[in-house]
């Protein structure tokens, strides 16, 4: 629906909505200026759907600095707002540490899919779960 | 302190560019770029990486209140500079300066309270100086209302990790490799051939 305008814009954010669910991926940097793009589409995304939950999911994201934080923040007053739950699905163990440092990690709901530790970086994460895929295919 | 103590710049990059907020990731990658030739760990490079964007950030958003996100569409952006020294020391420490002409800060330490933000719509939330605080070894603040503001970044990073690779280990299995099979040329046929197959 939106494909064609996220090419363009290196910022993407790809939507689904699966019965009240709505689950946004965000890839790329979050930073002061992608911020606003990130906003106006999340924004309308939640505003077009009205779901029950919205889950926002972090796997892809590069980078995040204190803008993010206060991305999150916004987000998660406008689905208080709108009585929507918010969720951050996998966030990378750098925006995690963010997230713990400004001690929003107890006030979002924050979801790990991958356990990873401390040390094992996204791609390992990524080689892990493909390896796991591989023997349920054959 | 003696001079042959006093430590020595290996690389020095000055930078100014226009206080648009598309510069951000551009300063992040240069600053990248720099100190990755401190052969640092990729982790260490992240927690440079985002303060630099903090510092930054914070100078074209509050030094020169550019309200919004801009491509360097509006009037007089020519005159809203940021200017970057970056520096890298031969203790593998780097130093970073990030100042703006702006408005400048009246009260630093309350500007520097985690949480503290002018905003009011709820879409900042006041951590940059924490984050720059934790993430760096100093951050040093100076400014004058009206003049403008001066950051002052330093980290010093240790010794490169052993688990890096480490050419003095692969040397010491060479060496050892290579002398044993010495005394005569039988032996090295068997304990050597049998050694490597191991």
């Amino acid at each position: 629906m939106y494909q064609q305008e996220e090419e363009i814009i290196p910022q993407t954010v790809t939507a689904e909505y699966v019965s009240g669910v709505l689950n946004l991926t965000i890839s790329g940097d979050i930073d002061h200026h992608s911020a606003v793009t990130l906003r106006q589409r999340v924004d309308r995304e939640i505003y077009f759907y009205r779901p029950k939950i919205v889950l926002l999911r972090l796997d892809r994201v590069d980078f995040m600095d204190s803008a993010g934080l206060g991305f999150f923040m916004g987000r998660y007053q406008l689905c208080s707002a709108l009585g929507a739950s918010f969720r951050l699905i996998d966030p990378p163990e750098r925006v995690l540490r963010i997230l713990t440092l400004s001690g929003m990690d107890k006030k979002l709901d924050i979801e790990k899919i991958y356990h990873s530790d401390k040390k094992e970086k996204k791609d390992h994460a990524e080689a892990s779960a493909k390896k796991d895929h591989q023997p349920a295919q054959n | 302190m003696p001079k042959h103590l006093r430590k020595k710049i290996i690389n020095q990059l000055k930078t100014e560019f226009s206080a648009i907020s598309v510069n951000e990731g551009l300063s992040r990658s240069m600053i990248c770029a720099m100190a990755a030739q401190l052969d640092i760990s990729v982790d260490q490079l992240a927690d440079v990486r985002c303060a630099v964007s903090e510092a930054v950030t914070n100078a074209i958003v509050h030094g020169y209140g550019a309200p919004e996100a801009s491509d360097g569409n509006e009037s007089g952006t020519g005159k809203k500079t940021v200017y970057i020294l970056t520096t890298l020391y031969d203790d593998r420490s780097i130093k970073i300066i990030i100042r703006d002409r702006g408005c400048g800060i009246a009260d630093i330490p309350k500007a520097m309270e985690p949480l503290y933000t002018t905003d009011a719509t709820g879409e900042r939330s006041g951590m940059g100086f924490a984050i720059m605080q934790s993430f760096m070894d100093s951050v040093r603040v100076k400014s004058m209302p009206g003049k403008g503001t001066t950051v002052e970044l330093k980290k010093a990073f240790s010794a490169p990790s052993a688990a890096e690779p480490g050419t003095p280990a692969d040397k010491e299995t060479k060496d050892v490799s290579e002398t044993t099979p010495s005394p005569s040329d039988g032996r090295r046929t068997r304990s050597g051939g049998r050694k490597r197959k191991a």
